[in-house]
């Protein structure tokens, strides 16, 4: 419990200092899984409470029929899926991170996109049309600094140059794609046999 | 964690595959409905057929063909029959058809020869009438002959014949397609193919100019590609041309309205300024393009308006030829409700062509079919249009109650809502107008409901925001303070 306290200030010091901060976690510190695995979760929450709360003048789409599981699973899709087709990238260009590390990236990024989350949501139940452009800038604000979060985060753990980070980056894009394609292969043939199973099970039993 | 991924990868897939089949449901959708947030909602149908006008209805030995317009009078309607070269004239009353217009008569009751050829004058090729009510005369676009005729529309006799004026500028051939005269008598129409607007002629026939701007839609590659290449390459791509309009109409205060099924057209539906600008009002959820498109929908599948019909208050009808419905638009762009479809059932259309306003009936012809639907509004239609007709009059609390009996008849109805919120903001009910701006998803209505519910708010505990502000300033200022004593000391 004291650990995950210590390395809950940590995080702050990292998401203010996030070169020197990553560097220590990757070199020095010890990985603290359940404040990963909890940020991650957590993401997600904030995710759903987006969907919810977020105040009409804001919101583009309808509060009835949404499912919070999908949701949540379609916030943290995108992290592991970039995740994995960094790792599979910077593996073969002789990247120094492991998977862990990058996961760990990710999920230290999300910190202030969550909070002006947070932010933007409560607010947007309190403003007018007029206002809106303040909270969509706060909101880019956070986006801006988990992209950056991301970008030192993978310098630091696979000992990049900055052009050589942004042309890994473009390519995990690619590779995210690909992962993606085969993915939706895979599920629909699945779904194929699935379907094929249960069609010879009714034929059968009927 | 793989568990985990998998699962999340599966909801994703299940997302991808759920959103192929709404696609699909929307092509396929059958009834009534409007639509909220991009999404289809089932509404009740506002018009429900009354009588089919089709060959049965003819008390003269002809059958019908090609039928392009439809045009309501006072007692009259008609029919344009382009392929037979006919006006049939339809009986209000009793929906027969007792005779038409074919040879041009004039005054005396004689036939009107050509002095030029020695031809008798006949119809050929009509493709629209239009009653012109301050002087009660029928102006036939006769687009085979490249004329307009004006006949008296109680005797149907000739007065005059407008050919192509002397002074008319441009490329656009003098064939009249599509044609209305405003309440001061100015004459616009279309002309298939041209990319030069529609031509406006004064009442005695001289040309006054081209009205109104389509735009094209550019992609940004072609744009590029045209920039880089060579004058003798540009000459050979083809030039964008200006898209043409299919229909127009003129409402009571004499503003025209035209639609454009071109693809390339930016916007599909027109009401124009005297300048020729497009000014039509887009308050609605959706936005003025028939069936909205969702997703990944194929564009040939969007709808494509032929016609145009607006009611004396404001709300418009526009039918689409891709799946035969008939729009229904308000005057702020709300669409209020969707109905008919093609096929070949009664009630049904295979190529829709033109719509018009009897009354309160609307009126559908179908050129395949060779007839005319007549469509009466049902209790919710009734209520739906009474209460766009006292909102567009001023007359808020009737129809602030139509609003709410429309809402008892069809919960869906979102328009409603936003109509029993406007008037509520009128009020200064500024939270029950918040209310039902919720219920219809009204975003301008509910942001300014709300600035004044808030304004009133803050105005009512002036004293709390302020001892608020002053305290956190005071904690600011005092931590401020405590910090640098800290320092000086240390």
């Amino acid at each position: 419990m004291k650990a995950l306290l210590d390395d809950c200030r940590y995080l702050f010091y990292t998401i203010f200092h996030p070169f020197d901060g990553f560097y220590e976690l990757r070199f020095r510190r010890r990985k603290n899984w359940v404040l990963i695995i909890s940020l991650l979760v957590l993401y997600g929450l904030v995710e759903i409470f987006r969907q919810w709360y977020t105040g009409i003048i804001m919101r583009t789409w309808d509060t009835y029929g949404l499912n919070g599981l999908l949701t949540f699973a379609s916030a943290l899709f995108p992290l592991i899926l970039f995740a994995l087709s960094n790792w599979s990238v910077t593996t073969l260009t002789e990247g120094n991170g492991r998977l862990s590390d990058i996961v760990m990236v990710t999920a230290y990024a999300t910190v202030p996109k969550m909070v002006t989350g947070v932010l933007v949501t409560v607010a947007s139940n309190f403003i007018i049309q007029e206002e809106t452009i303040i909270l969509t800038v706060i909101d880019l604000f956070g986006t801006v600094m988990f992209c950056f979060l991301i970008f030192a985060g993978l310098c630091v753990i696979h000992e990049y140059t900055a052009w050589k980070t942004v042309l890994t980056v473009f390519y995990s894009a690619i590779a995210a794609m690909i992962i993606f394609f085969i993915l939706l292969f895979f599920f629909s043939i699945v779904g194929k046999m699935i379907g094929l199973v249960s069609v010879i099970f009714t034929e059968l039993t009927n | 964690m793989m568990r985990k991924a998998i699962a999340a990868l599966a909801a994703a897939v299940l997302l991808l595959v759920g959103g192929g089949l709404s696609v699909m449901a929307d092509n396929t959708y059958q009834y009534s409905y409007s639509y909220h947030n991009g999404e289809l909602v089932e509404s009740l149908p506002a018009f429900e057929l009354r009588q089919v006008i089709d060959n049965r209805a003819l008390t003269v030995n002809v059958t019908m063909g090609g039928i392009v317009d439809v045009e309501v009078s006072d007692d009259t309607i008609y029919l344009v029959d382009e392929s037979n070269s006919r006006i049939y004239l339809v009986d209000k009353e009793t929906y027969t058809i007792s005779s038409f217009l074919k040879t041009i008569q004039n005054e005396e009751g004689g036939i009107v020869v050509d002095q030029e050829t020695g031809k008798q004058l006949m119809l050929s090729g009509p493709q629209s009438v239009f009653w012109f009510e301050p002087e009660n005369e029928l102006y036939v676009a006769d687009t085979g002959e490249e004329r307009i005729l004006v006949l008296d529309a109680d005797g149907h006799y000739l007065k005059r014949i407008i050919t192509r004026p002397e002074g008319m500028i441009g490329d656009t051939v003098f064939a009249p397609s599509k044609l209305i005269v405003t309440p001061i008598g100015k004459i616009y129409f279309t002309v298939n193919g041209s990319t030069e607007g529609i031509v406006e002629l004064q009442n005695d026939g001289s040309f006054s100019c081209y009205f109104g701007t389509n735009e094209p839609e550019v992609s940004v590659i072609d744009y590029i590609w045209k920039m880089l290449s060579s004058d003798t390459i540009r000459d050979q791509m083809g030039r964008t041309y200006a898209p043409e309009f299919s229909n127009i109409d003129v409402d009571a205060e004499g503003f025209i309205y035209a639609t454009s099924l071109d693809v390339e057209s930016t916007e599909k539906l027109f009401r124009f300024n005297g300048k020729g600008a497009n000014v039509i009002r887009s308050a609605g959820n959706a936005e003025l393009t028939g069936d909205a498109v969702t997703g990944l929908v194929n564009t040939t599948t969007t709808s494509q308006f032929v016609d145009i019909a607006v009611s004396d208050y404001g709300l418009y009808a526009v039918l689409d030829k891709t799946y035969g419905r008939v729009f229904i638009y308000n005057f702020d762009g709300y669409l209020l409700n969707v109905f008919s479809s093609r096929g070949s059932a009664q009630g049904q259309l295979r190529t829709a062509t033109g719509i018009a306003w009897d009354g309160d009936d609307l009126i559908v012809v179908d050129g395949a079919l060779a007839l005319a639907y007549v469509y009466t509004p049902t209790p919710f239609g009734r209520v739906m249009l009474d209460a766009e007709e006292y909102y567009y009059h001023g007359d808020w609390a009737k129809a602030d109650e139509q609003y709410r009996t429309a809402v008892k008849l069809n919960a869906n109805y979102y328009v409603a809502y936003s109509g029993i919120g406007r008037n509520c903001l009128m009020n200064g009910e500024y939270e029950d107008a918040m209310y039902y701006f919720e219920l219809s998803d009204d975003k301008d209505g509910y942001s300014q409901a709300y600035e004044e519910y808030r304004s009133q708010l803050i105005k009512d505990n002036y004293g709390w925001v302020f001892a608020f502000i002053f305290l956190i300033l005071g904690a600011i200022v005092y931590s401020e303070v405590r910090y640098q004593r800290k320092k000086k000391k240390s």
